[in-house]
């Protein structure tokens, strides 16, 4: 893949981050409180969608910083520190890699 | 040094990250100050005029722009193809002809060659034939001439003898005054001549 | 009703409504003098109308990879060029202010009706490639991630929605306050971000569309 599409990519990934994430907790709390006011249950619904929601968040900042969560075992990878800090590490590297060219100080 | 430079990158891309995002915070608050008097309301026919605006922008794209210009792409994209296969082709064809070419030349070169190898053996051998022939003749002459001579010589001492036979025999009779048969005077003289003579020539 | 200009029988139309049609008219025309008798030694307008399409081809290609950026080109691109347009729409003079003028991603229901067309482009395309085998990626990586993935699918188009809607209409109203405050200088400065973030929004919509599309349509080698 050429650079430059590597280049726009992360720059959609930084700004989509942010904003999924948002999107993702509003979801959440406007779906439980809907769900609430429709069945009465406050606040117990909404509370659930929240963290159902700040999950998801989770997941989608995840999965854009790394990959797709394809099977279980990248669950359990994504919750284990030591892989992650591997990941951030290599992810990094990969950083360093296509920036290489463009900095002076190499 | 490397340390320093990736350190210098990650902080770069973090700075910049950071950078875009709270700009975007920036230019979104005041729509998070207006949107915390309530949620507002969506409008129906707002969306609706919308999706319709975009499908039948879709589709007029389609027709004016993707199609035709998809198709060009393809078109040119077909054509370089065709053309570099086309080149390729000539290539080939001018690569076999200079073969043939070369052959040929190589061939002629051979031909030449032998046909100057041959001209230059019969030119060999006539030039054998003729001075075996020259010598032939020459030593044919030779013998010829020395024959002549020969005989040449045979006659005249023939004729020597002959006549130192008579001009004995004139000489004798005048001597001896008489005469005797001049078949006798003859054969005592050549005898004697013949042997004078052998041992003189 | 605010931001109506006028009524086609019940239905009312909008000042984003009419400045849509302007920039469909502008882009139908571009591409229709571009695209009229096209040789195939391209000059002028055409050079333009296929350097566009050919650049986002390209640049799409490096995402999908050239046989689906191919087939997804069309959507993509139209979303690419008509938020580019609807963006740089704001930086005309008398936007907001003219009737019947007014940047359309600066309304929140017109980039949520964008990304409702890539929400339906996304399942349509995923079901389309991979048939009733899509909906396994509701359950991927296991089945307790069913919630989390049906909310994902909410929050995406409601995350490019609020994305685009909350930068264009933000630089909009910083752009209306500042005419109003300074009408000089200032300004100016402002419309030069802002030339910036409307082709930055543009594309980070269209990337966002092209990998939800690409990922919904993405050929898994092992099943």
């Amino acid at each position: 893949m050429a650079k430059d599409s590597w280049n726009t990519k992360a720059l959609g990934k930084a700004l989509a981050m942010a904003t999924n994430m948002a999107a993702a907790l509003a979801v959440g709390y406007f779906l439980g409180a809907f769900l609430d006011k429709r069945f009465g249950t406050a606040p117990w619904l909404t509370l659930t969608f929240f963290l159902l929601g700040t999950a998801t968040g989770l997941k989608m900042m995840y999965e854009t910083a790394f990959g797709k969560l394809e099977k279980p075992e990248d669950v359990r990878k994504a919750v284990n520190l030591k892989d992650n800090l591997a990941k951030m590490k290599e992810l990094r590297e990969q950083l360093k890699k296509n920036q290489g060219p463009t900095d002076p100080e190499s | 040094m490397i340390k320093r430079g990736w350190l210098a990158r990650v902080r770069q891309t973090v700075g910049g990250v950071v950078a875009l995002s709270s700009l975007q915070l920036i230019l979104a608050s005041p729509v998070l100050a207006s949107e915390a008097h309530g949620v507002p309301a969506i409008e129906a026919y707002k969306v609706m005029w919308a999706i319709i605006n975009f499908l039948f922008l879709l589709a007029i794209l389609y027709k004016f722009a993707y199609n035709p210009i998809l198709k060009m792409l393809d078109d040119r994209k077909n054509t370089i193809e065709s053309s570099l296969r086309h080149a390729e082709e000539i290539r080939v064809d001018i690569e076999r002809m200079k073969q043939e070419a070369q052959q040929n030349l190589m061939d002629s070169r051979k031909e030449a060659q032998e046909i100057v190898a041959r001209a230059q053996q019969i030119g060999e051998e006539t030039k054998a034939e003729l001075i075996a022939k020259a010598k032939e003749e020459a030593a044919n002459e030779r013998a010829r001439a020395v024959a002549e001579i020969e005989s040449a010589k045979e006659k005249a001492v023939n004729e020597l003898r002959d006549q130192a036979a008579t001009l004995a025999i004139l000489a004798a009779e005048k001597v001896l005054g008489k005469a005797i048969t001049i078949e006798d005077h003859q054969k005592m003289v050549k005898d004697f001549v013949n042997e004078v003579g052998d041992r003189l020539c | 009703m605010q931001g109506v200009l006028f009524h086609i029988g019940p239905v009312p139309v909008y000042n984003i409504t009419v400045t849509s049609w302007v920039i469909m008219a502008i882009l139908a025309l571009l591409f229709y003098f571009g695209t009229r008798n096209m040789k195939r030694i391209p000059s002028g307008i055409q050079n333009v109308a296929e350097a566009i399409v050919e650049g986002l081809l390209n640049f799409f290609s490096g995402v999908l990879g050239e046989k689906r950026a191919r087939l997804y080109t069309p959507l993509l691109a139209t979303f690419f060029l008509f938020i580019l347009l609807c963006n740089y729409s704001g930086l005309v003079p008398g936007a907001g202010m003219v009737h019947g003028f007014q940047p359309p991603t600066s309304d929140w229901n017109v980039t949520g009706a964008l990304a409702i067309v890539v929400f339906f482009a996304t399942h349509y395309y995923g079901i389309k490639v991979h048939g009733i085998g899509y909906f396994k990626h509701f359950v991927t990586p296991f089945a307790a991630f069913l919630p989390l993935n049906l909310l994902e699918e909410v929050a995406r188009p409601l995350s490019l929605t609020l994305r685009l809607f909350g930068n264009i209409f933000a630089e909009e109203t910083i752009l209306f306050f500042l005419l109003g405050m300074a009408p000089f200088l200032v300004p100016v400065a402002m419309m030069g971000l802002s030339v910036l973030l409307g082709a930055i929004q543009a594309l980070v919509f269209t990337i966002l569309a092209t990998s939800y599309i690409g990922a919904a349509t993405e050929e898994h080698e092992s099943h």
